[in-house]
């Protein structure tokens, strides 16, 4: 089955990361770990990837390397805890814990 | 016959490639291409102007549950909550349309705080939480420079929205839910009507206390309600596409944007003045985050996703593109 999407590692400078232009012509998601999907064999998207010096990886590859921020975050969510701190505090303190995320192909 | 300069009061602009910084309309002449070029407004099925985000440059500290104001060029962020483990901030930062620069402290650090306020220059932070169970009435004005405490409002709460400006504002909702609503005349809080759906953690637009927008919110769990204020009552409107809370808002009760919120999204509504729309999403999603500005140039900063985050990201509704002019030997 074809891709729909494909993923890179870049990390997000800021101005001129993604400008105006790019984000009308493609569709971003970014994950935990600076990785980022945008569409698979796309010419706008390629170019992107180019611009801003992207390591292109599987989608398995980028699944782990976002698996593991999301277990990292959620380890220090549960291990956050104030005494006597009832648990809509604790999100109302932390926010929600983090959900865990599945890449799609 | 008549030239393009004899038209325009120019000549053709002869550029090797594409020219910087385009406006809707400009002609000029790609001597690399060997074509004639113009930049044109993308729009969508309905003629309306395409928006997009585009990332900017960081908050100096990455923070969620803050408050926040401002256009694309002069915004202020203030208090939240910090690593680690949401620590409460009094930091206060203010945006020069292209980067964010500490400057003086708000007087009481909170979260889940409300503001509101036209630019860098000037705003009021009001409402905020502070654990175990501290809701704020506390008020402060800021004046380009410093914050300073003035008359609180009449019911402390956290997680309302602000509407207006530093002397015209509002108060809506809150945590404990509720559809409390005060108006802030410039020196005191009055109570007026209330939601017709209480709720807490939802978001907003509006120009000042006599008209704004509110919409999405937990009531408990989200919502998609929306409502608008005529300065004395509320009144429900067609809903937001998909419910949401712990997002932001920005614009006015008649063109309005929604974005982000929980779980962690980039989802970006478009108010027109009677329905939403679901527009090009913000690049990095987040919830708990902050914004201003108006539907043709808006910010957003700050989040969670799931970290507290510094990313600020800029809204353009004016989308545009470059087009190639065809001509034919007939």
């Amino acid at each position: 089955m074809a891709k729909t999407y494909q993923y890179c590692v870049a990390e997000n400078w800021g101005k001129g990361f993604i400008d105006h232009v790019e984000s009308i012509k493609i569709t971003f998601t970014s994950f935990p770990g600076d990785v980022w999907q945008v569409p698979a064999y796309n010419k706008h998207a390629n170019l992107w990837i180019a611009k801003v010096g992207g390591t292109v990886k599987t989608k398995a590859q980028a699944q782990t390397i976002v698996t593991a921020q999301v277990d990292a975050a959620q380890t220090a969510w549960d291990n956050d805890n104030v005494s006597d701190e009832s648990a809509g505090d604790k999100v109302e303190r932390l926010g929600a814990k983090p959900l865990d995320i599945t890449l799609v192909e | 016959m008549s030239t393009y300069k004899d038209i325009h009061g120019s000549s053709i602009q002869n550029v090797e490639g594409d020219p910087a910084n385009t406006i809707r309309g400009q002609f000029w002449y790609d001597s690399t291409a060997s074509e004639f070029k113009y930049q044109d407004q993308v729009v969508d099925a309905s003629g309306n102007a395409v928006g997009a985000w585009s990332t900017s440059n960081d908050l100096n500290t990455a923070k969620h549950q803050a408050a926040g104001h401002g256009t694309t060029t002069s915004a202020l962020s203030y208090g939240g909550g910090v690593d680690p483990g949401g620590t409460l901030t009094a930091k206060t930062e203010t945006w020069n349309g292209s980067s964010w620069a500490e400057v003086n402290d708000l007087n009481t650090s909170r979260r889940y705080l409300a503001g509101a306020g036209a630019d860098s220059a000037s705003g009021l932070a009001f409402s905020g939480f502070s654990p175990p169970s501290t809701r704020y009435n506390n008020t402060e004005n800021w004046n380009g420079f410093t914050w300073t405490e003035v008359n609180n409002l009449n019911t402390g709460r956290n997680s309302g929205t602000g509407i207006g400006t530093a002397t015209s504002a509002l108060m809506v909702g809150s945590d404990p839910i509720t559809g409390k609503t005060e108006s802030w005349n410039g020196t005191n809080w009055t109570e007026l009507n209330d939601l017709n759906t209480n709720r807490g953690l939802l978001a907003s637009s509006g120009a000042d206390n006599t008209s704004g927008l509110v919409f999405g919110g937990d009531d408990p769990g989200s919502v998609v309600v929306t409502e608008t204020w005529n300065g004395t009552n509320w009144t429900e409107v067609n809903d937001l596409n998909t419910a949401i809370q712990v997002h932001g808002g920005m614009g006015t009760a008649t063109a309005a944007l929604s974005f982000g919120g929980s779980p962690p999204t980039g989802k970006t509504e478009l108010w027109n003045g009677t329905n939403w729309a679901e527009v090009n999403a913000m690049n990095t999603g987040r919830a708990y985050l902050s914004g201003g500005g108006t539907t043709t140039a808006g910010l957003a900063f700050g989040g969670s996703n799931p970290s507290k985050t510094a990313l600020t990201e800029e809204w353009s509704g004016t989308g545009f593109v470059i087009k190639t002019l065809t001509t034919t030997n007939d």
